[in-house]
């Protein structure tokens, strides 16, 4: 069962759907992707343009404080890694690792106290932030690596012919490269994090077990991480045609994409957290 | 835990509807400016089909919009876009009396004033009334010299000329704005204005067919400005895609252009454009080689 990434998958769905709880530190993060985006809305306008004024005239242009293109910084500046990077390393990192102990909690059948769960997820915090600071090192040098790859590809001149369409392909397909770079970094260190909050093990202990021990997860695990980013890949799409919605849609409604994507991506955490957890607590079961 | 999610909610409520009690600023107004803009597009997409009553509809809603703000910084933006409805009606008389009406308001925003100057140009440019339409565009050129539309005034009024057939005005008009450019140039030498002032005197010269002295801005305007050349900037490909029309198209002088890029590399041998240049460089020598043998 453990090695089938579908049964793996609904496993996980059904931890989520049977206990909701799973979701609360998910909510959290949703939480504050929100109030990002509402201090982004605001920020052009007073009282908030008095601090956000200087720092878009700084590192924008001032046309960004007028309406509708104030719409375009918005979206722009919060999907932007300075902003995202710091919320993932100092937050997510936290929440994810509670929604670990909440998962053993209901496998343990415990009773979940949220206050308990944080308590005991706070001891690992500083583990948990150089984990994660580790996986967005992981993720920015693959991912630079391909920049490097889409400097060279824009250097092709030819118009049409074979290496037209690599060009074409290297440069049209980056959001979907990042994606699958994305879930192969996930994989890679995917058993990281229970290992730092459920065997209270240091960043680095963590980080050597989850190779030694996990290497011949590696399929079944990245299956999952692959399939379920999968239901991110509309969101791209609709990315990929910004220009068109723009053009059909009133400003206020650009936002709307980058609130769909923010839902879409915490649900593919969600399962995603889910599943390894459980494959790992399968796994320890079976070893003892 | 649903407690605590509704009082997330309600927070993230309160803080829209407090943040949006405080908000003292302009974006309201232009936001419905904005929408007021739309709407004058599609009128102005086709005129003709539009009855008459809509653009008096449309002029009454900048009024409005004016009437309930009387005090915003966008007030002489609100009558520019009314006096383009009229224009748009053919009510020159009304537009212009509008666009007077900024020049007397707001007579500390430059960038207004030279667009209102020429806009009233171009009602005098719709009625046939050459010598007056030239007469605002000179106004605005002396005047605002250095702003977006004071700079663009002079090549316009020697394509005007040239429009209206007037040979020997456009003639003269464009000897007069290469001289502007260079004046402004020579004032402006490192800032995006001085680069604006080379790239119209380039624009002149070539609509005159002056390829020498064309080339000859050009390659200023490619050496001059190394850091208004960036990889992302549609510009320069374009600058380069001239530099080679004229030198190799017009004056069919392979080596000029070479010299140019080479002159271009030994001067900014860090520059995002070296890689490219190289490559074309090679292509433009094998290229001359190709042509010195079928000559020979």
């Amino acid at each position: 069962m453990v090695k089938n990434p579908f049964a793996l998958l609904r496993s996980a769905l059904g931890t989520i759907s049977l206990h909701p709880v799973v979701l609360f530190p998910f909510c959290l993060m949703g939480f504050v992707q929100l109030l990002i985006l509402e201090l982004l809305f605001f920020a052009p306008r007073e009282p908030l343009a008095s601090f956000f004024g200087p720092l878009i005239h700084r590192f924008a242009d001032d046309i960004y404080l007028h309406y509708p293109y104030n719409f375009v910084l918005l979206e722009r500046w919060y999907s932007s890694g300075n902003l995202q990077i710091p919320v993932f390393v100092l937050l997510n990192s936290f929440l994810i690792g509670s929604v670990i102990v909440i998962i053993h909690a209901i496998n343990e059948h415990q009773k979940v106290r949220i206050s308990q769960i944080f308590r005991r997820t706070l001891g690992r915090y500083v583990h948990l932030v150089m984990a994660s600071v580790i996986l967005v090192g992981v993720l920015y040098g693959l991912s630079h690596g391909y920049g490097l790859l889409i400097q060279r590809a824009a250097q092709i001149r030819s118009t049409t012919g074979h290496f037209f369409l690599i060009k074409q392909f290297v440069i049209q397909g980056w959001p979907y490269v990042k994606l699958l770079i994305s879930c192969l970094t996930t994989t890679l260190l995917a058993f990281t994090f229970p290992l730092i909050v459920l065997e209270r093990k240091n960043v680095f202990s963590a980080f050597f077990l989850n190779f030694a021990r996990y290497y011949k997860a590696f399929g079944t695990i990245f299956a999952v991480i692959l399939l379920s980013s999968l239901l991110y890949v509309p969101i791209l799409l609709l990315k990929t045609y910004r220009q068109w919605y723009e053009s059909i849609m009133i400003p206020e409604l650009w936002v709307v994409i980058p609130v769909m994507g923010m839902i879409v991506m915490l649900f593919v955490d969600a399962l995603q957290v889910a599943a390894v957890t459980t494959y790992y607590l399968f796994d320890r079961e079976a070893s003892q | 835990m649903k407690r605590v999610l509704v009082s997330l909610l309600f927070i993230l409520i309160g803080i829209y509807l407090t943040l949006s009690f405080f908000d003292s600023s302009d974006y309201m107004l232009e936001k419905k400016f904005w929408y007021l803009k739309k709407d004058f597009i599609s009128l102005a997409n086709d005129p003709k089909s539009s009855p008459e009553q809509e653009f008096k509809a449309l002029a009454r809603r900048y009024d409005e919009l004016i009437t309930e703000n009387p005090d915003t910084a966008l007030g002489g933006q609100i009558i520019l876009q009314k006096g383009l409805v009229y224009s748009l009606m053919k009510d020159y008389q009304s537009a212009r009396a509008a666009f007077e009406k900024i020049l007397k308001l707001y007579t500390d925003d430059e960038a207004l004033n030279a667009e209102t100057l020429f806009q009233i140009g171009k009602t005098y440019e719709a009625e046939g009334n050459v010598p007056q339409a030239v007469k605002m565009y000179q106004t605005a050129q002396e005047k605002y010299p250095t702003t977006l539309t004071g700079i663009k005034m002079p090549l316009y009024t020697a394509n005007y000329y040239e429009r209206e057939n007037k040979g020997a005005q456009a003639q003269q008009a464009y000897a007069k704005a290469v001289d502007f450019y260079q004046h402004i140039y020579e004032q402006y030498p490192q800032s995006r204005i001085g680069y604006m002032a080379l790239g119209f005197q380039a624009t002149s010269y070539l609509t005159q067919e002056n390829w020498e002295q064309s080339l000859d801005v050009l390659e200023r305007l490619l050496l001059d400005f190394p850091r208004m050349h960036k990889a992302s900037d549609p510009q320069g490909p374009v600058l380069i895609k001239t530099i080679n029309q004229v030198a190799i198209e017009r004056l069919q002088d392979t080596d000029r252009a070479v010299r140019i890029y080479k002159k271009f590399i030994d001067q900014y041998p860090q520059h995002p454009f070296k890689l490219g240049l190289d490559k074309l460089i090679d292509k433009l020598k094998s290229l001359g080689a190709k042509e010195q043998e079928s000559a020979s």
